[in-house]
């Protein structure tokens, strides 16, 4: 999986979150742009199915 | 507060075919054939510091190390800060005894890490950052450590040379320490050109994996004659905290936890930062002793990669940092290492650090961070004569 970029976010509600920060090319990912969380299934190491989350540019 | 009259270290490193009681028995040995009057039965309690039980499948360790110790006392207590567990070890057996419970008491720390792949290691220490928000996304502590590195370049222009500047010492230093786990010097190039492991942190910007353990033997200040001429008072200990996960707070180019912690020890000590003459930071991380600098007050925010870029830092600079070679160097066994810092000090404060002696060393100090600064431990010390 790796390189992957992560950062940490600030919703619009203020509330700061750490998160992979997807679809964009890690040198193009500036300090402040916009970008919008997405949901996927992940595998815990117990094997069982819990939610995950990640952020993408808003465009 | 309290006084060192003995300490110990083991050989740090791949240690092959031994687990960690016998690692921790080295280190105990090593303490009382420095001090020839005091008997191991003499020891009344053992605070000791470790991690994980994850990394051996083995718990309840206090009992186990005091037992392989060889030691008197009827207390063990293991104690849990992530990398900073012997640091807090060290502030309960400073507690024990200003209480007046226990006359001699030895506190210490071990971890046996180089057996486990990689991965599993990662994984492990990873659980001492917010597990669900950190872990879960992929961000190991190189991970978390180069938020900090990037936010310390953005505002303040370190650069990733003033990192490397960081290794380099560190790596000058070990090739001092027998006991180091990387004996070798290395060059700025080498840092620069080493692979990424979470930009801009390289793999020479990184500590080590390491198995060690360490450990001091504490008495009452009028109490440390007894047992030998040259002991080394606690004067000033500290102890701050902040939030678990690097996500919540304010500000990434400082640890919150190490500015409180240097503020109690320092007015504990009713002393200041200039007169430190040696110090041993938690340089996991390069970027994590340039904060180091500016947090304990050797220098101002933002001056900690030009304080080590200019040498201030160096072996004979203004305050020598990491003499031992630090955990970049002499190695990150995760429980041992704030034990081990407290060790290096007492050997600079008695005169006794060999070809990496700092001169006329009177006053030195300790930095032990636990994560990614949700604990930090700092302690302040004087030679005794």
């Amino acid at each position: 999986m790796a390189p992957y970029a992560v950062g940490i976010v600030q919703l619009d509600c203020g509330v700061r979150l750490p998160g992979m920060i997807r679809g964009v090319k890690s040198e193009e990912i500036q300090v402040g742009m916009p970008l919008i969380v997405d949901f996927e299934p992940a595998l815990a190491p117990s094997s069982q199915r819990r939610g995950s989350y990640y952020f993408r540019p808003a465009t | 507060l309290a006084s060192i009259v003995s300490a110990g270290l083991s050989r740090f490193g791949k240690l092959d075919g031994l687990s960690s009681r016998e690692i921790f028995a080295e280190a105990a040995a090593e303490a009382f054939e420095r001090c020839p009057h005091l008997d191991r039965k003499q020891v009344q309690a053992l605070f000791l510091g470790q991690m994980s039980d994850a990394f051996e499948k083995q718990a309840h360790t206090a009992p186990l190390m005091l037992e392989w110790a060889g030691l008197g006392g009827s207390t063990a207590v293991r104690v849990e800060n992530a990398c900073a567990s012997s640091g807090t070890a060290l502030r309960l057996g400073v507690m024990a005894i200003m209480s007046r419970m226990f006359d001699i008491v030895m506190v210490g720390g071990v971890e046996k890490m180089t057996h486990l792949q990689s991965a599993d290691i990662t994984g492990i220490l990873a659980k001492a950052a917010d597990s669900p928000f950190e872990q879960w996304n992929g961000i190991t502590f190189p991970g978390l450590y180069a938020l900090m590195a990037v936010a310390h370049m953005r505002r303040y222009g370190t650069t990733e040379e003033q990192l490397a500047a960081v290794a380099v010492k560190n790596h000058s230093n070990g090739s001092r320490n027998p006991k180091a786990h990387v004996q070798k010097p290395i060059t700025i190039e080498e840092v620069l050109s080493s692979r990424v492991i979470a930009w801009p942190l390289k793999l020479y910007d990184c500590s080590l994996v390491t198995d060690g353990a360490s450990c001091l033997v504490l008495t009452r200040p009028e109490l440390a004659r007894k047992f030998t001429d040259t002991p080394v008072h606690i004067i000033g200990s500290g102890q701050g905290h902040d939030t678990l996960g690097l996500f919540d707070r304010d500000d990434l180019t400082s640890l919150k936890a190490a500015k409180v912690a240097a503020r109690e020890a320092f007015e504990m000590a009713a002393c200041g930062p200039s007169e430190v003459d040696v110090a041993e930071v938690h340089d996991c991380f390069t970027i994590a002793e340039i904060m180091a600098y500016e947090d304990l007050g050797f220098c101002s925010p933002g001056e900690g990669g030009l304080m080590v870029q200019e040498g201030l830092t160096n072996l004979g600079g203004k305050i020598p940092v990491n003499t031992s070679g630090g955990l970049k160097s002499k190695g990150h066994p995760v429980g041992a290492t704030g034990a081990a810092q407290a060790y290096e000090i007492f050997l600079q404060l008695t005169n006794s650090a060999g070809r990496r002696q700092v001169s006329g060393a009177q006053v030195g100090l300790t930095h032990n961070i636990g994560g990614s600064g949700s604990t930090a431990v700092v302690n302040i010390y004087r030679r005794g004569d």
